[in-house]
């Protein structure tokens, strides 16, 4: 007497299984949304200097509006930029990731290019090579600009 | 599993799935780029008919609905654009994933897991993507699929007076929203010409004549004639073309380019190259080293489409005889609807352009998967023990479903990914209306802008850097 098909055969589950896996991530997913926890980071972690950092200009813009101080240093979280967390001024970061825009917004948003932070901010755009960074910051302060960046003091990421 | 509880397993499994990709959707703003003028414009029409009419004749397009459904949307609004325009999509979206489910017609375990595949793939094609990342600010590409599904489930019902009543104004509003709306005719008439008779021989000459309509108006009527090589830019070989580089190229020899979107487009479809007429794989490979995504999307669709050729192949004989079952049908609608929709792809190829031969595609696969499937479990007399050769077989069914899954998954990255830079586009919104010569003068165009703006920033789609992790090469 033969026995009665299999309500499952191995090909079945090999074709079905990882749709099926999809499906349970999207369920899994939601049930975490409706307790309270994203699957992507929560936003309020983000400091306006790690927005800088990312390149979020809307994150900074909606930062900036909310009363984030554009002059304050605040933390970077590790990985963000490098390997090691730091300190930095939004500007400070914006520059270390290269984002010419997101200084713009932050100077539009208060951000003060004073003497004590244009030569650290020169120096980034130069130990990066980076000219565009470098002719935003000739445009818009009288600096100063050092030739001999080893006296300034930089941010320890940028090192 | 009793066939009842096989569709309630379907039916929850595309639920879940729809579920998904809304709430993906839902965390993309409003776009500034193909959304923001259509609704400033909307703003300034003075009624729906004005709308309307104003763009019936346009060069090279017949596309009234197209700006009668961005006005009635927004005209519906009052205000809430996100809301409306947003819950249009997502309405799209169940439709789609719903009408698909429909198309399978589960009735057993293997019905199940086979839906479980093509969901999967259909919402993990490249050319589904499109339909879902971005509007204008309606996903009018998502409407024709949607079309050409409910279509097809038409053909494949009971049939009825309101079935032939139901195609022929799905196929007319189709039609004058999209070009691509005239493949609802393929799928029509392939769809009968392969047994299914859920449309009735008048209903398909219904169709026909609405389509002798639509030519009569549209090269007739309104002399809209067809789009030129400086409307768009498109791939060519390796690398993107912009007008007036395919106008120095192509200018005095189009057909070659049109040639060659047409063999581009059946490829991007069944092979995942090129994409929108780039080979990226070459690109790629040139520029220091292909992506996992793109040998894990070359792979899966190779695979797949080898399982449909093999269908096809070993069908072939009853096909000759006209003796077509169910995923006959749906091979050889997905086949036609493949060369139709790269034959309307003549003059410029892009991704979502081909999204209802993508979508066809995935139900051939399914079909095929569920038709396979169900014949392997009443063929076992009992389960068979794992040879070698089995293994083998289970293994690289398992690598063509993974590839897919992963492709599936990487709809989400791309959407989340897409909401980021949507929101970073408002920011400088207004310079970006003043490069278009856009910019609103009243204030209500005004007013409109800082609405949609403030929407957008407030609209907090999560740190960016949790996308920014090395998603890129795995996700395309």
């Amino acid at each position: 007497m033969s026995e009665p098909p299999p309500l499952v055969t191995r090909e079945a589950v090999a074709l079905g299984l990882p749709g099926a896996l999809v499906a349970a991530g999207v369920v899994l997913v939601m049930l975490l949304r409706l307790a309270g926890v994203p699957p992507l980071e929560p936003p309020e972690r983000m400091t306006l200097s790690e927005a800088a950092a990312l390149e979020s200009d809307a994150d900074v813009v909606r930062l900036l509006q909310a009363g984030a101080d554009p002059n304050a240093p605040a933390r970077v979280r590790r990985s963000r930029i490098r390997a090691v967390g730091a300190d930095l001024t939004p500007l400070e970061a914006a520059m270390t990731s290269r984002h010419v825009s997101v200084m713009t917004l932050l100077i539009d948003g208060g951000a003060r290019l004073d003497p004590a932070q244009v030569p650290v901010l020169w120096c980034l755009a130069l130990s990066h090579r980076n000219a565009d960074a470098e002719a935003w910051l000739r445009s818009r302060s009288a600096g100063p600009f050092p030739s001999d960046c080893s006296r300034v003091r930089m941010p320890e990421v940028a090192r | 599993m009793t066939a009842s509880r096989a569709r309630l397993v379907a039916w929850l499994l595309a639920a879940v799935l729809a579920a998904g990709v809304s709430v993906s959707l839902l965390a993309i703003p409003i776009q500034v780029t193909d959304s923001l003028i259509p609704l400033l414009q909307a703003q300034t029409a003075p009624t729906w008919r004005a709308a309307v009419m104003s763009s019936a004749d346009s060069a090279g397009y017949l596309r009234p609905l197209r700006i009668g459904q961005i006005q009635w949307l927004f005209d519906v609004a009052s205000g809430h654009y996100f809301l409306v325009y947003k819950s249009f999509h997502v309405m799209l979206v169940v439709l789609c994933l719903g009408l698909f489910t429909r198309a399978v017609r589960v009735r057993s375990a293997g019905g199940v897991w086979a839906l479980a595949l093509g969901l999967t793939v259909l919402t993990g094609m490249h050319t589904f993507l499109g339909t879902v990342w971005e509007a204008y600010p309606i996903n009018h590409f998502l409407e024709v699929v949607v079309a050409c599904l409910f279509v097809y489930v038409l053909a494949e019902s009971r049939g009825g007076w309101w079935v032939d009543a139901a195609a022929a104004v799905v196929f007319a509003v189709a039609a004058l929203t999209l070009e691509s709306g005239l493949l609802v005719w393929v799928v029509a008439v392939v769809a009968w010409l392969a047994g299914g008779r859920g449309l009735s021989s008048r209903g398909l000459m219904a169709l026909t004549a609405l389509l002798a309509g639509y030519l009569a108006l549209r090269f007739g009527y309104f002399s809209t004639g067809l789009p030129t090589l400086v409307e768009r830019s498109t791939g060519f070989g390796t690398v993107k073309l912009d007008p007036v580089e395919l106008t120095r190229r192509f200018g005095d020899r189009p057909l070659v380019l049109y040639g060659y979107n047409v063999v581009s487009s059946v490829g991007s479809v069944l092979l995942s190259q090129p994409r929108a007429g780039v080979w990226t794989l070459m690109a790629e490979r040139h520029d220091g080293g292909v992506s996992p995504a793109t040998v894990m999307n070359v792979t899966g669709s190779l695979l797949t489409t080898a399982l449909l050729s093999a269908w096809a192949v070993r069908r072939w004989p009853r096909w000759r005889l006209r003796r077509f079952e169910q995923a006959d049908r749906a091979v050889l609608v997905a086949l036609a609807l493949v060369l139709a929709n790269a034959v309307l792809s003549y003059g410029y190829t892009k991704d979502e352009i081909l999204s209802p031969a993508g979508a066809f595609y995935a139900l051939a696969v399914t079909l095929v998967a569920r038709e396979w499937l169900e014949r392997r479990a009443a063929d076992a007399p009992t389960v068979a023990s794992v040879t070698p050769g089995r293994l083998a077989v289970l293994l690289l069914l398992a690598v063509v479903s993974g590839g897919w899954a992963v492709r599936a998954v990487g709809l989400h990255y791309q959407m989340h990914q897409m909401a980021h830079d949507v929101r970073n586009e408002w920011v400088t919104v207004d310079l970006w209306l003043e490069r278009q010569h856009a910019a609103p003068t009243t204030p209500e165009g005004r007013a409109l802008v800082r609405v949609l703006r403030e929407d957008a920033l407030a609209r907090v789609a999560g740190n960016p850097w949790g996308l920014a992790l090395q998603g890129t090469r795995v996700f395309r």
